[in-house]
Parts: structure tokens; C-alpha cells; sequence
């Protein structure tokens, strides 16, 4: 079956959106430009790619700490996404929260986070408030291979099943958590072996390959839409940059061949080689797709650093719901 | 010569999407691990001296032997750092170069495509841990390895207890080769994407080594017109398009419609030109882009891989006494 | 401070962190440690650097990402006759442990008549103003110090940043050792030799008679400062660094209150229900008579840790707000 032009062309733009947001944010943190913790999704774009545009407009997703690239593939607003970046009053968050936090409701987006595997006991209970309201909506809950390790995980997943929710399990196995190969953590290799334990279908992708990314997303979603329950997707993919910031080479914990290796098979490079020889999408044409999106970057950025910073007044708000005690 | 076995075993058979479309369970490494374990202790009791094991980044083959005292000498290729086919295809080759009197091959189709491409005419013991799978059987590994280890000790004259299987290879328009063992489809796709072809309408056209009805997967397709069992010579080429509709098993648990335009049976290397656009799947699985202008030729060719009957060799080491 | 005969050279407050437990463990084979990022990468602050080098896997140990498997280790550990230490890398995540601290480590040997012995001890880093937001910032030392059967320390300075740390492993109890990340860099005099802090001793820091600020943690390098600029208006602060928060030194608190009469507590954590809260009525009940006006407290207001600089500035408490405060207490 062929992939519409339209859907083609939709994970390509968000693709690119996602790798000029984040190498926007990578240079502005190094010129100390943005406060705080920056974890870069570049390399891992297809699978959020992939995923989100498998998921219709009023679908949710619950995210990392890595999280940018998830609110970018649900259609993020760039400006403010790069005021939160910036602690700015315009930000997402108001600057109360920042890279680690970023969310819009709006669109669905539950929450980047800094606590690891917090986010999937999230995702389920929206997939149960779904199920519960039998509107058809899908919850997706993307974690890393680090974060299979922590009991939340494991109760969420096991919950999940338990309860027939409509709920995705995105793997994003990018080898490492933090500094520490995952050979060192795990006696599995595969994240996807997990699933069986909990009673739910599981696959592996190429987390690198937007097309296969976005193949096991339409049947995992269609499996949770009509009510068959939760699946397992593992994207074995990779990250470019360092755990965060943006150091690329020179790690002590993992190899400058590797990376160049992976960096082969960079995800949109890829893509754009197989739209060019499918006549979807010239080489021209892509470039003009990433000249108009980082152009909005920038504006992004003007947006940004224009925006006046919080209140003073304004850390007392938002701590409860109606007035503060 | 030292009596020895190889053991190619694919880590990653059996994590494919079809886990998703089809409720085919998957093969965990626990899983595979085991299996490979009681290959071995199979192989060593058939009268393996020496083992050679593939390895890989998960390590299965040090785990399976962990802790086994082995009356035999054991020894890994070393670990590619990727997974990849390509592995288990540089495997067979070093089999065949160190040599190995038979292959103790623990995968899928797939699998065994990859082996074939490394050593075409390697004598292996087919043990499936894939999905749907056409060409391996489910054996037990105890017995696949213990007639394995008899294969490789008492060098019996292949063609005695072997098979030779069919093989299709298909040649591109800029000289590049590529196999597969059971059948090879044009599917209306631009990507290879997620690999497996579960999904009826895509077919273009297709050639099958093997047509039986009793498996699963595209081979059953082609032998609902023309049945044609691994052993018979030939194959069967399908076009698909209007015409006759049939309901098959396209993967584990999953019927699908196809429309066949149009067949005809392929004698020995007669050949089967398929042009593109589309992509090429080979044993099921999505592989290669055929651009638009580029076409590739197929033929179907009886000089395959050995497949090892488990049976004739038991019986060969029972005697007349079992 | 302990004495030793040696003279001290100047580490850095995590190098020292490094060097106490090193030296533990060359002492004790029973001693261990395990966390996630502790062994090969030495740690996301570098302070168990060049210890899986010298002791290995087992000694030095990578975990998973697995807080309360990292806790229950150290206690199923511990209970049997080994001496652990477990990192959980940011103070926040001991919330995701919190049974293990709380209803395992914590009240095991009271529950088992006695019988257990707990030498646990965990370390963790805490402290806001690295623009880390609400789960990287927390100091949630008053949730610790509520739970009877756990030790609580923090170091305010290299020196015993070192000693602290051997006391803790050395201690048989649960213990919980807190870093502050924005310490990590501080420079000081560390003795060479392997000596101990004791646990639940405060310490003077700078003796004065106008009034006693009772700090702890980074807070008294930011009282400190504070004391210097209130030096200039005539106000002579005696600070006490109580490098212990549970069990609280409360005589050396009652003892100064008696000589200055004015008690000001600084924390980093939230004022609401921190350890000001504690210390101040306990000053109350044992020293009322000597106060010449309420206690004071200086702490961060009742919301989490903001994101944006300009907001995270205006929430922890800095030698500007403890001034403000101890001229508020004294009236000025
Ligand atoms: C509960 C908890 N423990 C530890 C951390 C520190 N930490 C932040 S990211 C990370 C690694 C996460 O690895 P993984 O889940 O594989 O995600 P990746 O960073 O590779 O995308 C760790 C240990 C945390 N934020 N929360
Ligand atoms: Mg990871």
C-alpha cells in the first residue's frame, strides 16, 4: 500500500521541524543563551515523527526529558516553545518550567518530564480517561530504554494490559541512559521482550526508517482504537548529541566510530533519498522545506529574546487551582 | 578432521511487526538462548568435536554455553557490532572456509536466505525461531543438534541424508545478485519500511520455489494455482490484478484477499523479468527499492542449500537395530 | 573541627566526597557503593571518579535506572553484613524510593526488636539555582529528618564534606548523606589522613554576640556573606553550621541563644513546615527566657522550583534576604 503523498510529505516537515528547533537550541546553549539542562533529540526524529502523525489531532502523548521533539512532532509552536527554553513569560510554561517540562495541553502533549518513567503511568491514565469517556482516542507514551528499568514502567505496562487501555508503548532504545551503555543495566537487549511478560503485542523497528516508524504506529494505534488494548513499539534508533548539551565526539562511554556509524543512517537523510528517487519530493525542494522552517526558527528566537521575563509576582501563582491559600 | 558444527543464530528473527498485524508471538532472547543451548548439547552428544557459534552484540551464544561442561573445543566469531543479515551471510562463509561439516541454523526464512548467500550449498540443520516460516521447520533443537553433530562426525555422503533445496536468484540490471528460498514479490510500495508484506492489494507479481498449501505467507498464494512442493523442480510465477480471487493465510493468523491475473509455471531456469516501480520483497520481507526503469531477472534453480532430514540421519544412527 | 596532625591541602568539596570514600574502602572491604552513572562514568558530577578503576564492578557498582532496587540493595546489603553506600543522583529522586527510606531502612531494626543492623548509608545531591526546575532542585531534608530510625547530614564545606561521609559509612545506622550541587566546586583544606565529622555535632563557624544564625548546606556560605555585610551596621552574627540535621544539635543552638538572644534559621528548603520550623519551637521550649524577640526564618516561599533564572533568583534565599532577615529579627 502506498503512503499518501500528503502523509509522506507531513513526516518529512516534522522531521525537519524537530532537527532545526533542536539545532537552534543546541547552538544557543552554547552560547550559554538557555538556562538549565538541554537533552536534544536530533538523530531520533523519525520515531516521534513517525508516531505522531499515525495519531489524530485530540490523540495524547507523554513524554521525557527529551521531550522537545515529541511537542514538535505534535505540532509545537516554535515560539513558544523557544521562550520556555528561555524562561520567558510567552513560554509554554510561563518559564515556570523549561526544557524539562515543556507541554501544551492543547495539542494533546502531557508533559515532557524530569523524572524518568514518570510519564507512563501518565499516558495510561489518559488511555483510561479515554476509555472511560469512550471518545476513541489513544494515548502514546514515549520513554527510553533507561526508563524500562524503573518499577513505574513496569506497573504502568502490566495496568495497562490489565485493563484493556488504549494506550501505545513507544521505546525509544537509543543504547544509552545517560553515560551507561545499556549492556551494563539490561540482560535483555531488546526492550520489546518485556511485553510479552505483560501480555502485549511487541515489535521492533528501525527507529532511523520514518516509513517503518510510522507502519507499526498505524496498526499499534488501530489495535488500541478498537479496543484490543495496549501494544509495544521498540525504535532502536540513536542520539547524536551528547546526554545532553551538545558535545558530539570525544565521549568516554561511547565511540566516535559508533556515532559515525549511526550518523549514516541519519533518519532524514535517509528519507529525503528515498522521496528524491520516489519523485515525491526534489532535492530542491527539501532544501526549501528546511530554509522555510529554519527561517521560523529564527523568528522563533527574535520572539524569544524579545519576550519580557516573568513577573516577580508571578513564582506565588499557579500552585493550586483557584485562589492561593 | 576435527568433527564440527556451526551455529548460526540470528538475534533478531522474530520482532518484526508481524507481532502486531498477526498476534505472532515473539521469539525473546531468553527464548533463543535457550534454544541454541540444547542445540549444542545435541550437537557435542551426536559426536561434535569442535563448535563454532556465532555472537552478537547480545551475547546469546556466550549465554547459552554459560555454565554447560562441553566434551568439545568451543569457539565464537567475533561479535559484529551491528545487527544486520549480512552477519549471519559473513558466518556461512567462514563455516565453509573453516570447514564446518554442518550448520545448526536457528532463525526464519529469512535467516536461511542469508545463509545461502554466504555459503550456497552449506549442509544446515533448519531450526525455525522466526515467524511465519516456510523453509525451516519447528524441530526440536535437541535432535536438530544431535543430527547435526552425526552429519559432521560421520561425514555420511550428503545426498544420503540431505536434500538439495531450490534456490531463486535474481539478477538486477546493474549486475548486482541477490537470493531468496521460497518466493520473491513485487509489492506496490515506495519503501521498504517495516519490512513484512501483510497486506494483500500490494501485490504486483511474484515467483515462488515453494508452493505448498500447508504454510503460511505469500508461498501459499502461488499454491492455490500451482502447487509445487520444495522437492518438485520449478517454480510458479503470479501476476496479480483482476481475475480469480482467493482468501489466503498472508501471515500467522491473518487472511487476506488476493486477485490472481494471471500464472504459469517456470521450469528450471527459465527466466521471470519484474520491472519497477515497487519493492522487492524476498522470502516476505521488504528489501530492495526497484526504481521506476530498473528491472530484475529471476530464475528458479535446484542447487540450494542442503537441508539436513533429521530423520534419515536418526535412522542412520539407530541402525537397523531401532 | 577534628584535628589531625597532618597537614591539610585544599580539594574541592566533591573531590573530598571522593577521597573519604576511597579511603573507607581501602580501609573496609565490606564497603561498596552503587548508583546509577556511579561506576564507569564516575558519576554525572564526577564525585566517584577513579573509584571503578580501583575497585571494579563489584565494588563500584552501575545500576539500572531503578531507585527503590537501588535503596533495597543497599539495605538487603546492609542487613547482612555489608556496609553500602547508594547514590540516588538528585535529592528529587528519593521520592521515587521513599519506601524503601522511609517504611524499609528507617524502621527495620525498631520493627525487628533490635535485632537488625542497617549501616546504610545514602548519598544524594540537592539544592536549587542551576535553573534545574522543580523535579532537579529540591532539598527535601525535613521529609527525612520527620522519619524516626534515619540519620541526616549535610555538608557545608570541603573539609567536612570528607569527614561526614566517613562518619555516615562508618555509622551502623541508616544514613543519608546530602551533597549540595552548587558546593561541588568549593575549595577548602582537607586533611590527608582518613578522619571522621562526628554525627550530631554542630559547629561554630564564625563565634559573634549579636545574634545566632543556625544554617546548614550552602546556606552557610550565603550567611556568611551575610554576616560580613551586617559586620559594616554594627551586627555581630555568630553562625552555627549544624552539618547534622537529624539528630539535631539543639544544645549548641540553646547554648548561643543564651549568649545572643536572637535566633534567625536559614534553610534552602521550603519555609513551610522546614527544619526552621522544628529548631524554632524547640529554642522556645528550652530557652524562651533568653529571646529577645521571636525566631526568625529565612527560607524559600511555598512553591516548587521555578525554570526561568529571573524567577529561580527571586526563590532561594541569598545573603542579601538572610540580612534582610536578622535586621527584621533585631528589629532594625
Ligand atoms: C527517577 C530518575 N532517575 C534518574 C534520573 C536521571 N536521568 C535523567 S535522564 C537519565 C537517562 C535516561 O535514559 P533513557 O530512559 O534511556 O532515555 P534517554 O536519555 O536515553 O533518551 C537519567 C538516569 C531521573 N531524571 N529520574
Ligand atoms: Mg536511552
Amino acid at each position: 500500500m502506498q503512503l499518501s503523498e500528503d502523509v509522506l510529505l507531513d513526516m518529512h516537515h516534522r522531521m525537519v521541524r524537530i532537527r532545526h528547533f533542536e539545532e537552534a537550541a543546541g547552538r544557543l546553549a552554547e552560547e550559554s543563551r538557555l538556562p538549565g539542562f538541554l537533552h536534544l533529540y536530533v538523530g531520533e526524529e523519525a520515531v516521534a515523527a513517525g508516531v505522531c502523525v499515525a495519531l489524530n489531532d485530540d490523540d495524547q502523548i507523554s513524554s521525557t526529558h527529551r521531550g522537545h521533539g515529541h511537542l514538535v512532532a505534535k505540532g509545537g509552536d516554535f515560539e513558544r516553545m523557544m521562550a520556555e527554553l528561555m524562561g520567558k513569560a510567552t513560554g509554554y510554561c510561563k518559564g515556570k518550567g523549561g526544557s524539562m517540562h515543556i507541554c501544551d495541553l492543547d495539542l494533546g502533549m502531557l508533559g515532557a518530564n524530569g523524572i524518568v518513567g514518570a510519564g507512563v503511568p501518565i499516558a495510561v491514565g489518559a488511555g483510561f480517561a479515554n476509555k472511560y469517556r469512550d471518545d476513541g482516542r489513544v494515548s502514546v507514551v514515549f520513554f527510553g530504554d533507561g526508563a524500562s528499568n524503573i518499577g513505574a514502567f513496569h506497573e504502568a505496562a502490566n495496568m495497562a494490559a490489565a485493563l484493556v487501555l488504549p494506550v501505545v508503548f513507544v521505546c525509544e532504545n537509543n543504547e544509552y541512559g545517560e553515560f551507561t551503555p545499556r549492556e551494563r543495566t539490561m540482560a535483555i537487549t531488546d526492550v520489546v521482550d518485556r511485553a510479552a511478560g505483560y501480555g502485549m503485542p511487541g515489535v521492533i523497528v528501525d527507529g532511523m526508517d520514518v516509513v517503518a516508524v510510522h507502519e507499526a504506529a498505524t496498526e499499534a494505534v488501530a489495535l488500541a482504537r478498537s479496543g484490543q488494548g495496549p501494544s509495544f513499539i521498540e525504535a532502536k534508533t540513536y542520539r547524536f548529541y551528547n546526554h545532553h548539551g551538545v558535545q558530539t565526539l570525544g565521549m568516554k562511554y561511547r565511540s566516535d566510530e559508533e556515532l559515525a556509524e549511526w550518523k549514516k543512517r541519519d533518519p532524514i537523510d535517509l528519507f529525503e533519498a528515498r522521496l528524491a528517487e520516489s519523485g515525491v519530493l526534489t532535492a530542491e525542494d527539501a532544501q526549501a522545506v528546511h530554509e522555510r522552517v529554519a527561517g521560523a526558527v529564527e523568528q522563533a528566537i527574535v520572539f524569544a529574546e524579545e519576550s519580557p521575563l516573568p513577573k516577580a509576582e508571578s513564582l506565588y501563582e499557579d500552585v493550586y487551582s483557584g485562589v492561593t491559600p | 578432521m576435527t568433527a564440527t558444527v556451526g551455529v548460526i543464530a540470528n538475534p533478531v528473527a522474530g520482532k518484526d511487526i508481524r507481532r502486531l498485524v498477526s498476534a505472532a508471538s515473539p521469539v525473546s532472547d531468553m527464548a533463543k538462548i535457550g534454544i541454541i543451548r540444547r542445540a549444542v548439547v545435541g550437537a557435542v552428544e551426536g559426536g561434535a568435536q569442535r563448535l563454532l557459534i556465532t555472537d552478537d552484540r547480545r551475547a546469546l551464544g556466550l549465554r547459552a554455553i554459560d555454565g554447560l561442561s562441553l566434551d568439545a573445543e568451543v569457539a565464537f566469531l567475533d561479535a559484529p557490532p551491528y545487527d544486520s543479515g549480512v552477519n549471519s551471510q559473513n558466518a556461512a562463509a567462514i563455516f565453509r572456509d573453516r570447514g564446518v561439516g554442518a550448520v545448526i541454523v536457528l532463525g526464519g526464512d529469512g535467516t536461511h536466505r542469508d545463509v545461502a548467500k554466504g555459503w550456497r550449498t552449506a549442509p544446515v540443520v533448519a531450526v525455525s525461531t522466526g515467524t511465519n516460516n516456510v523453509f525451516p521447520r519447528q524441530v526440536e533443537a535437541t535432535i536438530a543438534g544431535q543430527a547435526a553433530g552425526i552429519v559432521a562426525s560421520q561425514q555420511p555422503p550428503i545426498h544420503k541424508v540431505a536434500n538439495q533445496a531450490k534456490i531463486i536468484d535474481v539478477e538486477l540490471d546493474h549486475g548486482e545478485t541477490e537470493q531468496a528460498l521460497v518466493d520473491i514479490a513485487l509489492v506496490d510500495e515506495s519503501f521498504t519500511g517495516s519490512r513484512a508484506v501483510w497486506k494483500g492489494q500490494s501485490l504486483l507479481e511474484m515467483v515462488a520455489a515453494i508452493a505448498e498449501r500447508a504454510t503460511v505467507g505469500l508461498s501459499s498464494i502461488a499454491s492455490r494455482v500451482a502447487p509445487t512442493t520444495r522437492h518438485q523442480p520449478g517454480g510458479v510465477h503470479v501476476t496479480f490484478g483482476e481475475g480469480e480471487r482467493f482468501r489466503v493465510p498472508i501471515a500467522p493468523g491473518l487472511f487476506s484477499e488476493v486477485e490472481i491475473a494471471s500464472w504459469r509455471r517456470l521450469r528450471a531456469n527459465d527466466f521471470v523479468e519484474m520491472s519497477g516501480p515497487g519493492v522487492l520483497s524476498f522470502d516476505g520481507e521488504r528489501d530492495l527499492v526497484l526504481a521506476s526503469g530498473r528491472s530484475a531477472l529471476v530464475t528458479v534453480s535446484h542447487d540450494g542449500l542442503w537441508v539436513i532430514d533429521i530423520e534419515k540421519v536418526m535412522s542412520l544412527e539407530c541402525g537397523e537395530a531401532c | 573541627m577534628t584535628v589531625t596532625e597532618k597537614e591539610a591541602r585544599t580539594l574541592t568539596y566533591g573531590a573530598a566526597f571522593n577521597e573519604g570514600l576511597r579511603q573507607v574502602m581501602e580501609e573496609d572491604p565490606d564497603v561498596f557503593f552503587a548508583g546509577e552513572d556511579v561506576g564507569k562514568a564516575g558519576g554525572v558530577f564526577g564525585s566517584f571518579v577513579g573509584l571503578n578503576d580501583a575497585f571494579g564492578d563489584l565494588r563500584a557498582v552501575d545500576t539500572p535506572i531503578s531507585e527503590q532496587a537501588i535503596v533495597g540493595l543497599g539495605i538487603g546489603a546492609a542487613v547482612t553484613g555489608l556496609r553500602p553506600v547508594v547514590d540516588l543522583m538528585f535529592m528529587d529522586f528519593i521520592l521515587v524510593a521513599m519506601d524503601q527510606i522511609a517504611n524499609q531502612a528507617a524502621k527495620l531494626k525498631y520493627m525487628f526488636g533490635g535485632k537488625a543492623t542497617l549501616p546504610l548509608t545514602i548519598t544524594t545531591s540537592a539544592g536549587a539555582g542551576l535553573s534545574a526546575a522543580a523535579q532537579h532542585s529540591q532539598s527535601l531534608e525535613a521529609i527525612l529528618c520527620h522519619i524516626p530510625g534515619l540519620k541526616v547530614v549535610m555538608p557545608s564545606n570541603p573539609h567536612d564534606a570528607k569527614g561526614l561521609l566517613v562518619a555516615c559509612i562508618r555509622d551502623n545506622n541508616p544514613t543519608v548523606y546530602v551533597k549540595n550541587k552548587r558546593l561541588l566546586g568549593l575549595k577548602g583544606d582537607v586533611p590527608e589522613d582518613l578522619y571522621e565529622v562526628p554525627i550530631g555535632v554542630a559547629n561554630v563557624i564564625r563565634p559573634g554576640s549579636s545574634v545566632t544564625v543556625v544554617t546548614y548546606g550552602r546556606m552557610v556560605q550565603e550567611s556568611a556573606k551575610a554576616a560580613d555585610e551586617l559586620a559594616g551596621e554594627g551586627v555581630d552574627c555568630e553562625i552555627i553550621d549544624l552539618r547534622t540535621v537529624q539528630p539535631l544539635d539543639i544544645d549548641a543552638v540553646t547554648t548561643s541563644a543564651r549568649k545572643t538572644g536572637n535566633i534567625v534559621v536559614v534553610h534552602e528548603a521550603v519555609r513551610f513546615g522546614g527544619l526552621g520550623a522544628e529548631i524554632a519551637s524547640q529554642v522556645q521550649e528550652q530557652a524562651f527566657d533568653y529571646l529577645d524577640a521571636p525566631v526568625g526564618r529565612v527560607g524559600a516561599p511555598f512553591t516548587p522550583v521555578p525554570f526561568s533564572p529571573s524567577l529561580e533568583a527571586e526563590y532561594v534565599p541569598n545573603a542579601d534576604r538572610i540580612a534582610e532577615g536578622i535586621r527584621e529579627t533585631l528589629g532594625m
